[in-house]
């Protein structure tokens, strides 16, 4: 339903029913006024008709009361001396007595009508006066004055229903307003809506500016990353083409021999770069679509661990896990995997030849920590912070080429589970400690 | 003639080391800011061949600094970034071209022949002085219209003397100019080359000023 419609229904019925109750307590009002005051005046009326009965029987008008007003034709009277003979009465009066009672108030039922009657004995008890009127004609004027209140409401309400749906009109016009630049919109302009709202839709568009604003800036995030991947793609594709034509120039066989085992690694570069980009498109997809759950960061330590077996054998690393069981953590097991498989895969890639990979799983706070390290260069202080960043390549990394997503990746794990990821000197200053703390 | 490439990543530098080798270049190799900073800073090449995204200091970086100490080397970006803005700051921070990865060697080596010949003020791309012409695309040598057939360090020495015909080179600028780093420098080298040049094309190709260096004249006849 429409706001429109909805204020029309509240404002009219609301009308309507005060209207009604209104109309009703006047009614119950000037019935009982009325009443009183006609009663009033057959009493009235019948005391002066008393007092002149008395006075001179000969001079009152036998036939019929003069009507000077058109509700003084209602009331007929009746004269009986001694109660028995009707000497006196109005035109319309008949010969029956109004009522059998002979003093006070009566109400009596004749001819088809309902009658209020008033009785009264002259001083000397010679004369009963009867003064009657019909109930209908009371019941006429109270519907009379029911009538004039009920034309005011037959105008009203239609005027202020067409007053309603012209006013709310106006007033919604902002937000149809807005929902026009919306609908209106490209999916990629998000730029804030602007203009004058009314107070009480400005919450709705603030709200809905600071999540254009949020969704602008993972959409800035997002292309930046797309284009900086892109980007990265190209330098080993060059690295291929360029190794590719020196081959072809090259003047004996062991230089060609020599660029196309380099176009090979080249080749290999591209792909890696390209799985690690899958493997970041995985990792915010899968913390979307699975829901956290406990489980054991030993387990998914031994299984990253033995990922990397082939890496490991050809170059010959000895590779250790020891530590806390089962650890459990919650989260996504899956991205774990992931995590201390990225480090452990660094951690032989830059140890020496023959180096030792320790993997250890320890209490921290109120999770566990996995804490990997390796003998191989480190990682000065001054550039740790820039080695979580993502396609940062650090130099002189004795000819390793990574992707520059290894631990971007492993960080922005980290985060999603609320952990962090940090990098410290290795045990006894040796080397790269790699330290994954997951709640 | 002798280039710097200045490339961080391990594959794509050799790459274009060896190219430009076998484009009749001599070629060095250095991976970051810092070390093209001192090598530019010895004046020995021709042309930088400048990655942007370097460690330690970025191409920019680099460029800003050597064109502040006035030094006029063409500069030939090489890089990922391919917007026009990207473009535009390169060339305006003072690089002569912008060559975007991937690309061909041979169109590398034609940039860089190009720069370097706008760098001598020569609008054709053939050296001539007289009855000499030298053409480092074709790499063709003609001595009154008859071709030559030089070595490659006989070609280099003779370019090294046309693009500055009537200037006195000394013996380590032709050292320069015929050998990379890590490459061994014969002794009496650049006489032997000299030799060969003199016997092959007329023996006043060259004039030999003792104790001072040697000059190429002005005009051949």
């Amino acid at each position: 339903m429409s706001v429109r419609g909805r204020l029309l229904a509240i404002l009219l019925g609301g009308l309507v029913v005060a209207w009604v109750a209104a109309a009703v307590a006047l009614a119950v009002k000037a019935d009982h006024e009325i009443e009183e005051v006609l009663d009033a005046q057959l009493a009235q009326k019948a005391a002066i008709l008393a007092l002149r009965a008395d006075d001179d029987e000969e001079a009152i008008d036998t036939e019929h009361a003069p009507a000077l007003h058109k509700y003084a034709k209602r009331l007929s009277f009746q004269v009986w001396k001694r109660g028995t003979r009707l000497v006196l009465h109005s035109a319309d009066a008949g010969g029956e007595r109004f009522s059998d009672e002979d003093s006070g108030f009566s109400t009596v039922d004749s001819g088809g009508r309902r009658w209020r009657v008033f009785s009264l004995w002259d001083g000397e008890r010679k004369y009963l006066v009867q003064v009657r009127d019909s109930l209908r004609d009371r019941d006429h004027l109270v519907l009379d004055i029911l009538a004039a209140l009920a034309w005011p409401l037959g105008v009203a309400l239609p005027a202020l229903a067409l007053l309603v749906w012209v006013s709310v009109g106006r007033s919604l016009r902002p937000l149809a307003r807005v929902g026009e630049e919306i609908a209106r919109r490209d999916p990629a302009y998000l730029e804030p809506i602007a203009g004058e709202v009314p107070a009480e839709i400005g919450p709705l568009v603030a709200r809905l500016n600071a999540l254009l604003a949020r969704v602008r800036s993972s959409l800035d995030g997002e292309r930046r990353f797309t284009s900086d991947a892109a980007h990265e793609l190209r330098t080993p594709l060059a690295a291929l083409r360029a190794q590719l034509q020196v081959a072809q120039g090259a003047g004996d066989a062991a230089s060609r021999d020599r660029a196309i085992a380099n176009a090979l690694l080249a080749g290999d570069r591209a792909t890696r770069l390209v799985e690690q980009l899958l493997t970041l498109a995985r990792v915010e997809q899968g913390a979307w679509k699975a829901a956290a759950a406990p489980f054991g960061l030993r387990q998914a330590a031994a299984e990253a661990i033995s990922q990397r077996a082939g890496a490991a054998a050809a170059k010959r690393a000895v590779v250790s896990l020891e530590g806390e069981e089962p650890a459990t953590v919650t989260g996504h097991e899956g991205l774990a995997v992931v995590a201390i498989g990225n480090l452990v895969d660094n951690a032989i890639r830059y140890g020496p030849e023959g180096g030792a990979v320790s993997v250890r799983i320890e209490r921290s706070g109120a999770g566990y920590a996995v804490r990997v390290a390796d003998e191989g260069p480190g990682i000065p202080a001054s550039r740790r912070e820039a080695a979580l960043r993502r396609f940062t390549r650090l130099e002189g990394a004795a000819g390793e080429e990574g992707s520059g997503l290894g631990l971007s990746i492993v960080s922005r794990i980290a985060e999603l589970h609320g952990g962090t990821l940090e990098l410290r000197d290795g045990p006894g200053g040796r080397g790269l400690e790699a330290i994954l703390r997951l709640a | 003639m002798r280039v710097l490439v200045v490339e961080d990543d391990a594959l794509l530098g050799d790459a274009i080391q060896a190219g430009l080798r076998q484009h009749g270049f001599v070629a060095d190799w250095v991976r970051d800011g810092a070390a093209a900073d001192r090598a530019i800073g010895d004046g020995a090449f021709a042309a930088v061949v400048l990655d942007l995204g370097l460690p330690r200091r970025n191409g920019l970086e680099v460029l800003a600094r050597l064109r502040a100490r006035k030094d006029a080397v063409p500069v030939l970006i090489l890089t990922a970034r391919d917007t026009v803005e990207d473009r535009i700051g390169g060339l305006d921070a003072g690089a002569d071209d912008y060559l975007v990865k991937p690309f061909d060697m041979g169109e590398l080596a034609a940039r860089l022949r190009a720069l370097s010949r706008r760098a001598a003020g020569s609008p054709s791309p053939a050296l001539r002085v007289g009855v000499l012409s030298l053409d480092p695309a074709t790499r063709e040598v003609r001595w009154r219209g008859e071709p030559c057939a030089l070595s490659r360090k006989e070609f280099a020495l003779l370019h090294a003397f046309m693009r500055r015909p009537g200037a006195v080179l000394t013996r380590a600028q032709l050292e320069e100019a015929l050998y990379g780093w890590g490459e061994e420098v014969e002794s009496n080298a650049v006489e032997v080359h000299l030799h060969h040049l003199r016997r092959k094309l007329d023996p006043g190709v060259v004039q030999t000023l003792r104790g001072v260096g040697y000059v190429m004249p002005r005009e051949l006849a």
